[in-house]
């Protein structure tokens, strides 16, 4: 390029020197045309017709030499232009060859370059291949020591640290594992030690069922076993006993009596079982005021349907036995089975009894008092055990809240990585519920099923004395007339509720 | 459905439910026994008044009696045609059995309706603990229970409880309407009957 760009600035300077050259020659040529018409004056009047001619001569020749000198110059001047312009074109093609021949030759150099880093992916992917390969393999190794040093196999020093010999270490592996499986998949009986759940530890025989599951049996107990972490084992709650015994004398028992475990190695831990004072516990202080409450409820109950009992009595049947002594007569005797009858009923109709001589409305009073003063014994603790049945789900409510209160908290503090730590709340707050509930719900129905039977009964007293008064001041005595037996006998006992 | 078919499902119900349905399935016999007595007991055949049956029997003494109301009047017009003395006392004295026959079973139904939710709610919290226990113990998805079994448990009794009360609720409220109608009735009759002049038999005279 720069040598067409010299040749172009070559070319384009040769002309104008060319012509400054002619420029210089024609000037030259006009100083002398122009001197000379100058010298001509002033020669003339001084040489005048005889230098004329010689001057005429002269000057020809003059200008004849110069013209040769001038036009040998022009000739020496194109001759040295050609040469130049031959010697440019024979420089531009040998340039223009040679660019070519660089051309073709980076041509070259590029496809070479591709394919070079062709080769150069195409190697890279086998080395990648190559790595990946050999870091499954070490994986694998790993994997497998790993797997094997807990049954107490390992690989051969020499073999672990030489190199290029993948085929024999796969191979050594493989074999090993394959004779582990063979051998834990196999009923072994070995000598060993293992833990009775006293925590003392025995000396014995160690029955294993493959992996999974192993008997003990030594002079000190037997049973089947757990692990108990670091390859120990522990009778497990001494369950298994006679399976061990038979099994070691080469028996098959009836029934198999297994802990199947996952791992030998992991201890396994007894769950504490749940007991009742520990759900309680678990409750917190709110659990255990439920529980006083429920207990006072109970006591309560109690010592209602004593009252209840105690004053009861079957009405009909005393009534009857008391219509039928007045109608005979004898008011000593009814006043007689009155007393002896323990009950309200019995008590207030011995007071009826006693004031039957009396005017109507004085006799009503009379029994109306008595009433009052029965259902004193009657109506004791019914509010209290109707109150404890509300206020037990209230209290179960207050426990759930504090709970998810606890929760939170825990929540705050700790987040919610690990349930165990939220299970505390939430066990307060659902225990405190379930207590309630429990507490609740059987006091609820007694406290209704004793209130029930208590207005019962008042209401029987209330019922059987103005019988007995409607008798004797009004209707005469015909008893059959009175208890005409209207209601379905079928009735349950419930159905005094 | 086959009968067997019948008592597998009865099963399942009741083992979905874990402790609290054995007293739900009785709260549902209780419930319905009471209901049924008391509908029983209350039913009235044809919307008569109280005045117009109590003409009826004064006049047709042998008719039998088709309902509680019925039955009352009956007794009261043979009361009445005993002309005892201070009748409304000795009214007072016999109808409380009617009385008394209306008003059983109702404590009872009431105590059903107001404890099987409570019941249900029991379950519920029942089965949170288990769900919540198989939290704390890791053992989330174990066969019986875990956090699915729990929570179902949990539903299902919630469910339970309210589908023994709500019917029960509801005829609970109707029976009650008619054990008031009732009552009034027989107060209506007793002041019928007091109001009105024995002109039949004489006066049997007791204080002779």
């Amino acid at each position: 390029m720069k040598i067409k760009l010299l040749i172009l600035t070559l070319s384009m300077i040769l002309p104008h020197l060319v012509f400054a050259q002619d420029r210089k020659g024609a000037e030259a040529t006009e100083n002398v045309s122009v001197s000379a018409p100058e010298r001509k004056p002033e020669s003339a009047p001084a040489k005048k017709t005889n230098s004329i001619k010689q001057d005429t001569v002269n000057l020809e020749t003059a200008y004849k030499r110069e013209y040769a000198f001038l036009e040998a110059q022009k000739r020496e001047l194109a001759e040295r232009l050609r040469n130049y312009q031959a010697s440019a074109n024979r420089e531009e093609q040998a340039l223009s060859g040679k660019v070519n021949a660089l051309e073709r030759s980076s041509v070259e150099r590029s496809a070479r370059i591709d394919q070079l880093s062709a080769q150069l992916s195409e190697s890279e992917h086998k080395e990648a291949a190559v790595i990946e390969r050999s870091d499954a393999l070490e994986t694998t190794y790993l994997q497998a020591e790993g797997t094997l040093k807990n049954h107490g196999i390992e690989m051969p020093e020499a073999m672990k640290e030489a190199k290029d010999n993948d085929p024999v270490k796969v191979d050594f592996l493989f074999k090993q594992a394959l004779s582990l499986l063979r051998n834990l998949g196999a009923i072994q009986t070995k000598p060993g030690h293992f833990f009775l759940a006293n925590g003392k530890q025995v000396e014995g025989s160690l029955i294993h069922l493959g992996n999974i599951a192993a008997y003990g049996i030594s002079d000190g107990g037997s049973g089947s076993l757990v692990p108990a972490g670091g390859g120990d084992f522990k009778v497990w709650k001494n369950a298994g006993a006679e399976n061990a015994t038979v099994l070691s004398n080469n028996e098959q028992p009836d029934v198999l009596q297994l802990y199947l475990f996952e791992s030998r190695t992991s201890s396994i831990d007894e769950s504490p079982e749940k007991t009742l004072i520990g759900i309680i516990d678990s409750g917190g202080p709110i659990g255990w005021i439920i529980v006083i409450l429920g207990g006072l409820a109970v006591l309560l109950v109690l010592i209602r349907a004593h009252l209840l009992r105690t004053n009861s009595a079957n009405t009909q049947q005393l009534t009857e036995q008391i219509l039928g002594e007045l109608a005979s007569g004898d008011l000593d005797v009814a006043k007689k089975s009155c007393e002896d009858n323990s009950s309200a009923i019995g008590r207030v109709l011995h007071y009826t009894l006693r004031h039957l001589k009396d005017d109507r409305d004085h006799m009503e009073g009379i029994v109306y008092e008595a009433i009052l003063q029965e259902s004193n014994p009657l109506d004791r603790f019914g509010t209290a055990i109707l109150v404890i049945a509300s206020v037990a789900p209230l209290l179960g409510l207050l426990g759930t809240v504090t709970g998810m209160i606890e929760t939170f908290d825990m929540i705050t503090e700790f987040g919610t990585g690990d349930p165990k730590l939220l299970s505390d709340g939430i066990s307060i707050a659902l225990v405190t519920t379930q207590l309630g509930l429990i507490v609740a719900i059987p006091a609820l129905m007694l406290g209704s099923l004793l209130s029930s039977w208590a207005k019962n009964i008042k209401r029987d007293m209330e019922h059987s004395a103005l019988k007995i008064i409607n008798v004797f001041l009004g209707g005469g005595l015909d008893i059959d007339e009175l208890n005409v037996p209207t209601v379905d006998e079928a009735a349950l006992a419930l159905g005094n509720a | 459905m086959d009968f067997p078919e019948f008592i597998l499902i009865i099963k399942q119900l009741l083992a979905a439910g874990g402790i609290v349905m054995p007293p739900l399935v009785l709260c549902i016999l209780l419930l319905w026994y009471g209901l049924g007595y008391r509908f029983w007991v209350m039913k009235s055949p044809k919307s008569m008044s109280v005045r117009d049956l109590l003409k009826y029997y004064q006049q047709h003494d042998d008719k039998p009696a088709a309902s509680i109301v019925a039955q009352a009047i009956k007794q009261g017009v043979r009361l009445q045609k005993k002309g005892v003395k201070n009748l409304r006392r000795h009214l007072d004295a016999a109808f409380y059995e009617y009385e008394r026959e209306i008003g059983k079973f109702s404590v009872l139904v009431r105590i059903v309706i107001i404890i099987s939710p409570l019941l249900g709610l029991l379950g519920t919290v029942i089965g949170m603990i288990e769900t919540f226990d198989s939290l704390a113990t890791m053992t989330l998805h174990s066969q019986s229970g875990g956090i699915a079994g729990g929570i179902s448990q949990a539903l299902f009794t919630t469910q339970m409880g309210l589908t023994v009360a709500i019917p029960g609720l509801l005829a609970h409220s109707m029976l009650n309407r008619k054990q008031q109608q009732i009552e009034l009735d027989l107060a209506q009759v007793k002041d019928l009957l007091c109001h009105q002049i024995p002109n039949h038999h004489p006066t049997k005279s007791f204080s002779s």
